[in-house]
């Protein structure tokens, strides 16, 4: 069985982050292929330097780095990152591989299911 | 009259952020003190140079409106948590903590407009 989680949202704003990373976890520990993806806004997950003491909430770049150790492949749309000036030095040191908009659409049509947080 | 308005979401994936500067630079010609605060995910689009694909993008909206004299703030607890810099805010953003929030919200203008 293949899964793809879908990252679409930047962290902090809401929970969809922090709960679909739970979610990731759990099929990972349970061996299945386990894939996330970030996309739209979700690409600011993985900016480095995150620091949200100020806002009494955990930082979310360390918990996505948890996920390499589980054996989740992690993917970044390069086209948001484009479109939102980040490059990938700005990138947390992370295990991750950059794929376009019809690579996306490929491993999707590959996967059993797709989930979207 | 000052209007204060409060922005919260990404102005990558919604339009509410730029619809709300483009009222607050109308309604400037009407009234003497116009400010935005940029908060949580609004935050994200005070850094210079993105949004390089888009025909009208929030930096330039941010840009007219500090040239039409309306105050923008961004809260730099958000910021932080985003990784964004100060060098990296467009210049004439103020950076501002809950503090100070706290005095635009009860002191320095008279109503407030909440655009979530």
């Amino acid at each position: 069985m293949k899964v793809i989680f879908l990252f679409r949202k930047a962290p902090y704003g809401s929970v969809n982050d922090v709960e679909g990373f739970r979610l990731c976890t759990a099929f990972a520990a349970m061996e299945i292929d386990t894939n996330a993806i970030f996309i739209d806004d979700g690409v600011f997950v993985a900016l480095r330097g995150q620091d949200p003491k100020g806002i009494g909430l955990p930082p979310i770049d360390a918990a996505y780095k948890k996920l390499v150790s589980l054996n989740v492949k992690l993917y970044i749309l390069e086209e948001a990152l484009k479109e939102r000036g980040i490059s990938k030095e700005n990138l947390i040191d992370i295990e991750y591989k950059l794929i376009n908009r019809s690579e996306l659409a490929k491993l999707i049509s590959e996967s059993d299911f797709t989930l979207s947080f | 009259m000052a209007t204060l308005y409060l922005i919260t979401k990404s102005p990558f994936i919604h339009n509410d952020p730029s619809e709300a500067v483009r009222v607050a630079i109308l309604q400037r010609n009407r009234e003497e003190k116009i400010g935005v605060v940029l908060l949580q995910d609004a935050v994200l689009g005070v850094k210079k140079e993105q949004f390089s694909e888009k025909e009208e993008s929030f930096e330039q909206l941010l840009l007219e409106a500090l040239g039409k004299g309306v105050d923008i703030y961004a809260l730099e607890p958000d910021l932080k948590a985003r990784a964004i810099k100060p060098e990296e805010i467009i210049e004439g953003v103020a950076q501002i903590g809950y503090p100070k929030l706290v005095d635009l919200i009860m002191d320095e203008y008279e109503k407030i407009v909440s655009w979530t």
